[in-house]
């Protein structure tokens, strides 16, 4: 099945390992992300006041992207890889089918465009992972199982709030968890999973980032997790980059390395994974140690 | 008695006045039929250099339409205005201390990450360029479709108008284009080897040969040329 | 006791209502978003404190820094009993300031231009300048 794919600015340069994973992990499922030929940035925060209309603009311009590239592959569907992408598609989608006439507004001003019909289904590659995969099928398809990998699955803010755009339990997510484990890994249950990770603070007031961090992580660490597993590349930056900062303050003794979730996948689907492993040699030394090689 | 040809006359609204402009003139020459001496806004008079930017609507028509007034030509009913200049800062920047980073022009232009994609630079371009999609490839560092898709733009400065995040899209296309020059496209390694050759003086003699023949011994060696 | 609202101080209450869509006396002041928020730490006012003072208009609400640490990451909308869409107000009270032309962030300031040297990701950068700048 072929999924139209919106990237993002990102996902292009500091989150490039997870697109290349993300890629050679849906050959292995037998599914493709077929990118949008053309995009524009998606807008990257949901504007919450109730009459500003150009903040929409740009998400707005990304659904009429995947409905045109939609007729093609016969689908609704518009899969991304990031987070905060996927929150302020789904929210401006949700908030079109909510107010029709706004909706009528935003396609009279964008007259140069086709008109954006409202019915483009948002799925972040999680949901495609849990929803159209399975675990069980994905369980098939390990090559390398995670033996005693000891994973803690960080998912914060933007796949499960608000409510309204959530595709998993809000409070207590179990998705990623799920795929984890049929993989093989250990997974732990991190009470802060679900906790910001300061976002865009990290420009602006970076000591709040730091905080965050910290309470996220202690505790990873103090239930002796071997790496946090994130889908989303704000989150990874912030994590990796705090720990950094919270490890020279002496607030921690040791740097938990945060990957995405689409890089152990390809770790353990993968046929090649002699070729991966040497990337991550800290996990390759953690499943030889453990038995798992 | 000789037919006269007529040339139909339209009009044509300048500074807000009605003149009657024979059709078929551009609108540079129009403004000049009229009667208007151009101190400003006009330069190369052939589509280059951008200077001559001129914003108009038609009669009965809400919408704003742009145009280089050398290359357009008037239409009835015509209101239009001309922009002398764009006021623009361009950031002073030393190419050799740049690189092609993923935020190379968001550190030149931070302002770009401001831009809502609303698509009014690409609207106003006289140029029909696809603004929108360079400033958004600058956005995303790639340089490389910012160059290629800026190519012909004159730099008249209608983007950098209408542009609600005040972005100054033609100077970020400069930069786009300078970077791919220096560090994206290839370099042309036979025009760098020619240059060695010449500097090494393998052209003097020849050269200090023509010097000293006369006019019409040049005119002799210049029919008996070799041509491929 | 009786507050008496200031001509701007109400003006400011609407302005907020009306930005956010919310009525900022459903919020009876638990203290549940506060308590959630992530970066309460960092902030000069808690958000429970800042709807009291746009509750009775006061203007020294706007000097606050509380919304602009703000990561718009949900948690107190999720978090709140009576449905007071928190993360709304602030977005409102960051407008408020916005549209009157106090930008928070200088985009060319040297704090900010440092930024973009690190290899911090767009979207990060894009993120703090609609929160920021108007």
């Amino acid at each position: 099945m072929e999924y139209p794919y919106y990237p993002g600015c990102t996902l292009k340069t500091t989150g490039r390992k997870d697109e290349e994973s993300a890629f050679e992990v849906a050959k292995l499922l037998g599914f493709e992300l077929k990118e949008l030929p053309t995009w524009t940035c998606c807008g990257v925060v949901y504007n919450l006041t109730s009459d500003v209309m150009a903040d929409h603009l740009s998400a707005t311009r990304t659904l009429i992207r995947a409905q045109e590239m939609g007729r093609e592959l016969k689908t609704n569907k518009l899969v991304t890889l990031c987070s905060m992408c996927y929150n302020v598609l789904k929210q401006v989608n949700l908030m079109y089918k909510d107010n029709p006439d706004k909706l009528y507004n935003v396609n009279l001003f964008m007259d140069a465009e086709e008109d954006y019909l409202g019915n483009i289904e948002i799925m972040h590659f999680l949901e495609v992972l849990y929803n159209d995969i399975g675990p069980e099928k994905i369980k098939e398809k390990v090559k390398t199982p995670l033996k005693n990998l000891k994973v803690d699955p960080y998912y914060g803010c933007m796949l499960l709030r608000p409510k309204t755009i959530a595709f998993d339990n809000q409070d207590n997510p179990h998705v990623m968890g799920d795929i984890l484990s049929a993989l093989g890994a250990n997974v732990i249950e991190n009470p802060m999973t679900v906790e910001c990770c300061g976002a865009h603070q990290i420009i602006t007031n970076k000591e709040a980032v730091l905080d965050c961090a910290q309470r996220i992580v202690n505790i990873s660490q103090s239930k002796g997790a071997d790496l946090i597993v994130t889908p989303c590349p704000l989150c990874q930056y912030n994590l990796t980059t705090a720990q950094k900062s919270l490890f020279e303050k002496g607030k921690i003794n040791h740097q938990t390395p945060v990957i995405y979730l689409s890089e152990l996948l390809r770790i353990s689907l993968s046929d090649n994974n002699e070729n991966y492993l040497k990337d991550y040699k800290f996990i390759k030394d953690i499943l030889e140690e453990r038995g798992g090689l | 008695m000789a037919e006269k040809n007529q040339i139909p006359l339209v009009s044509v609204f300048i500074m807000g006045k009605e003149y009657r402009i024979p059709s078929g003139l551009t609108l540079m020459k129009a403004m000049e039929y009229a009667g208007y001496r151009y101190t400003r806004g006009a330069g190369c008079r052939a589509g280059f250099c951008g200077a001559c930017a001129t914003i108009y609507r038609l009669k009965d028509d809400y919408k704003l339409k742009s145009a280089l007034a050398c290359q357009t030509t008037v239409d009835d009913g015509m209101y239009l205005v001309q922009l002398p200049f764009t006021p623009a800062n361009k950031k002073k920047y030393d190419m050799e201390n740049l690189n092609i980073a993923h935020n190379a022009l968001l550190k030149e232009y931070p302002e770009i990450a401001r831009c809502i994609s609303c698509n009014s630079c690409t609207k106003v371009c006289p140029q029909e360029l696809k603004v929108m999609d360079y400033v958004q490839a600058s956005l995303r560092g790639d340089i490389e479709k910012a160059a290629d898709l800026s190519f012909d733009c004159v730099q008249c400065g209608l983007c950098a108008f209408r542009c609600p995040a005040e972005i100054t899209q033609y100077h970020v296309g400069q930069l786009a284009r300078r970077l791919n020059g220096k560090f994206v496209t290839p370099k042309a390694l036979h025009t760098e080897e020619a240059v060695v050759k010449l500097n090494s003086g393998v052209s003097k003699q020849e050269i200090s040969k023509l010097k000293v023949l006369k006019l019409d011994e040049i005119k002799e060696l210049y029919k008996k040329r070799s041509i491929e | 006791m009786v507050f008496t609202v200031s001509e701007k101080g109400l003006d400011l209450r609407k302005s907020v209502e009306e930005i956010s869509g919310q009525n900022v006396f459903q919020c009876y002041q638990c203290g549940k978003c506060s308590a959630t928020c992530p970066v309460v730490d960092s902030m000069d006012m808690a958000p429970n404190k800042v709807i009291r003072f746009v509750q009775i208009g006061d203007l020294e609400v706007l000097d606050q820094n509380t919304f602009w640490v703000c990561a718009a990451c949900f948690t107190c909308s999720a978090r709140c009993p009576r449905s007071v869409d928190i993360a709304k107000i602030m977005e409102a009270l960051r407008n408020v300031m916005l549209r009157n032309k106090q930008d928070f962030i200088n985009i060319y300031s040297k704090d900010f231009l440092e930024k973009m040297i690190e290899e911090v990701p767009q979207m990060a950068i894009v993120a703090a300048i609609k929160k920021g700048v108007w």
